[in-house]
């Protein structure tokens, strides 16, 4: 299952856009304060949601009433807002709503009746904690979906989900949901071989590979020597803990990927490979989404995407352009397609800047 | 083989190709840049401008009936645009030149440049080179001055409805990549 589109009326800098998703890759760009982040953690949001509710024990077919309440904490966990309704944006006086629509795309072994699954909610700008579910899904998604943020996780791990859940923490909820699939067990069975293929660039790479040992601690180990998470680079801990979820499972067969500028704190020498990485996961049945200022891995994505290993990679891109105050949204299907890149532009102002400065 | 001194830079053709110094052409020069006098007006300030039409520097056709757009920017001589306005001035620069060519093929004077307009437009490909040298003096962090992968990514986004790889070359890159088939020197 893809989530096939997302649509958004009166949310958060979005009067009204529309994405229609790639079921593999897809690279979201725009300038800070674009809306980026919030594109990624709105779609997060509702494919949690749609998917926890069957990992309850007992759980049945996703009833409005479950998702109205789970789809409120999980947007207020994840955002932080004040209140619900600072999520729905105020562009005039009074009251307004807020709508958000995602379907996904059923595929045609499974469901078959059932065209799409559609979940759609809304909220106004003075609702405190309930959205109005009005549509509800068919099915639950099968698998959690998992989110990357800017910064690694692996090094504040050790008790960090106990105390999210025991304390007032002002961390994104992704932190903790993520740290929760950090934790899970290493996969076994049929995938081994297919793990064992991603792992070895990450971990050659690396040096080494990712060990959670029982006193709860990632270490690397290096050729039996065990590096504390603390004393490896920052670089290679977002490659650990990529190459970490890929070793328990959850970045193989089928899943999604939200990670929010892999680029941060990576040489080009890595972001090379995290490029590659991203598109072995898309070929393994992964739905990735990215959002990104950096020029050298948006360039990686387009060379590697005609390589005739990669080629048949179905791919989106997304454009976010402020417009006055509100965010308009350019897509298609190369890089070319989605208007002005501003990091590109910020590279040619400094060559202007630089024969400028020769010439004085 | 036809031979076209631009400046500093002499542009080598196959022999059984055409090229032109197209900005040279005299239904250009005298007659299709007057349509550039027309006058277009801010909706602000009602300020009238003429929009001006620009031609690109060489027109060539090869064998394989592909109509070749080549405009040249020689910064070892002139930094006359500024590395962000290049890739948009080369756009517009094109676009022009593809509206003259519809043109002449039906009212050019000289026959000559009627009938090369003929036979670009019945070429079954178009193709767009900036031939772009760098300026003179590179430093560590600049080693081109001009990134050239910057400068054919904008291109490619303004003329992908005329050719969705355009390129950007010099002498040293057209050396070691081969892309073309005509010689700089």
């Amino acid at each position: 299952m893809a989530l096939k589109s997302l649509t958004l009326n009166n949310f958060t800098a979005f009067t009204e856009a529309e994405f229609n998703f790639a079921p593999q890759l897809n690279v979201i760009i725009g300038e800070n304060g674009a809306g980026k982040t919030h594109v990624l953690k709105v779609a997060y949001s509702a494919i949690y949601v749609s998917a926890k509710g069957g990992k309850e024990p007992g759980a049945m077919r996703p009833t409005k009433a479950h998702l109205q309440t789970a789809v409120a904490d999980k947007l207020i966990a994840v955002f932080k807002p004040d209140e619900l309704g600072r999520l729905a944006r105020r562009n005039r006086p009074g009251r307004q709503r807020c709508e958000v629509s995602c379907w996904f795309d059923t595929p045609d072994d499974q469901l078959s009746y059932t065209p799409a699954d559609h979940l759609k909610f809304s909220f106004n700008t003075s609702s405190k904690s309930e959205t109005t579910v009005d549509q509800t899904p068919n099915a639950w998604v099968d698998k959690l979906p998992v989110y990357l943020p800017t910064r690694e996780l692996l090094t504040i791990y050790p008790g960090f989900v106990s105390l999210y859940e025991t304390t007032h923490l002002p961390f994104e909820e992704t932190w903790r949901d993520t740290c929760i699939l950090l934790g899970a067990p290493l996969a076994r069975g049929a995938r081994a071989g297919r793990i064992r293929e991603l792992l070895q660039p990450l971990e050659d790479a690396m040096g080494g590979k990712v060990d959670l040992t029982d006193s709860g601690r990632f270490y690397l180990d290096v050729n039996g020597v065990n590096m504390e998470m603390h004393l490896v680079a920052e670089g290679l801990r977002k490659l650990a803990m990529i190459a970490r979820l890929i070793a328990t499972g959850s970045l193989v067969d089928k899943g999604f990927l939200f990670w929010d500028e892999p680029e941060a704190n990576l040489n080009p020498k890595i972001i090379k490979l995290i490029a590659r990485t991203i598109l072995y996961l898309c070929q393994n049945g992964i739905q990735v989404f990215i959002a990104s200022h950096s020029l050298f891995l948006m360039r990686e994505l387009d060379i590697l995407l005609q390589n005739p290993k990669f080629k048949e990679t179905e791919a989106r891109f997304f454009g976010l352009h402020r417009e006055g105050a509100d965010i308009l949204v350019q897509q298609g299907d190369t890089i070319d397609d989605i208007g002005q890149i501003d990091a590109l532009q910020e590279e040619l102002s400094q060559s202007d800047r630089y024969l400028q400065s020769e010439t004085n | 083989m036809p031979v076209i001194t631009e400046d500093a830079l002499t542009f080598d053709f196959p022999v059984d190709w055409q090229a032109e110094k197209f900005d040279a052409w005299s239904f250009y020069k005298n007659q299709f840049s007057r349509c550039g006098e027309a006058c277009t007006s801010c909706s602000k300030c009602d300020h009238k401008n003429a929009s001006g039409v620009k031609a690109i520097d060489i027109l060539a056709i090869d064998t394989n009936s592909c109509c070749w757009c080549i405009e040249i920017k020689d910064y070892r001589q002139w930094q006359r645009t500024k590395p962000s306005d290049l890739a948009d001035e080369v756009a517009l620069k094109v676009r022009d030149s593809l509206a003259t060519l519809v043109a002449a093929r039906v009212n050019a004077n000289v026959a000559n440049e009627q009938s090369m307009a003929n036979a670009a437009l019945r070429c079954s490909r178009l193709r767009v080179v900036l031939h772009l040298e760098q300026p003179a003096k590179p430093s560590k962090l600049f080693p081109q001055g001009i990134n050239p992968t910057n400068v054919q990514q904008r291109l490619k986004q303004l003329i992908k409805a005329i050719d969705p790889h355009p390129l950007v070359i010099d002498m040293k890159r057209m050396t070691q990549m081969n892309s073309v088939a005509w010689s700089v020197s």
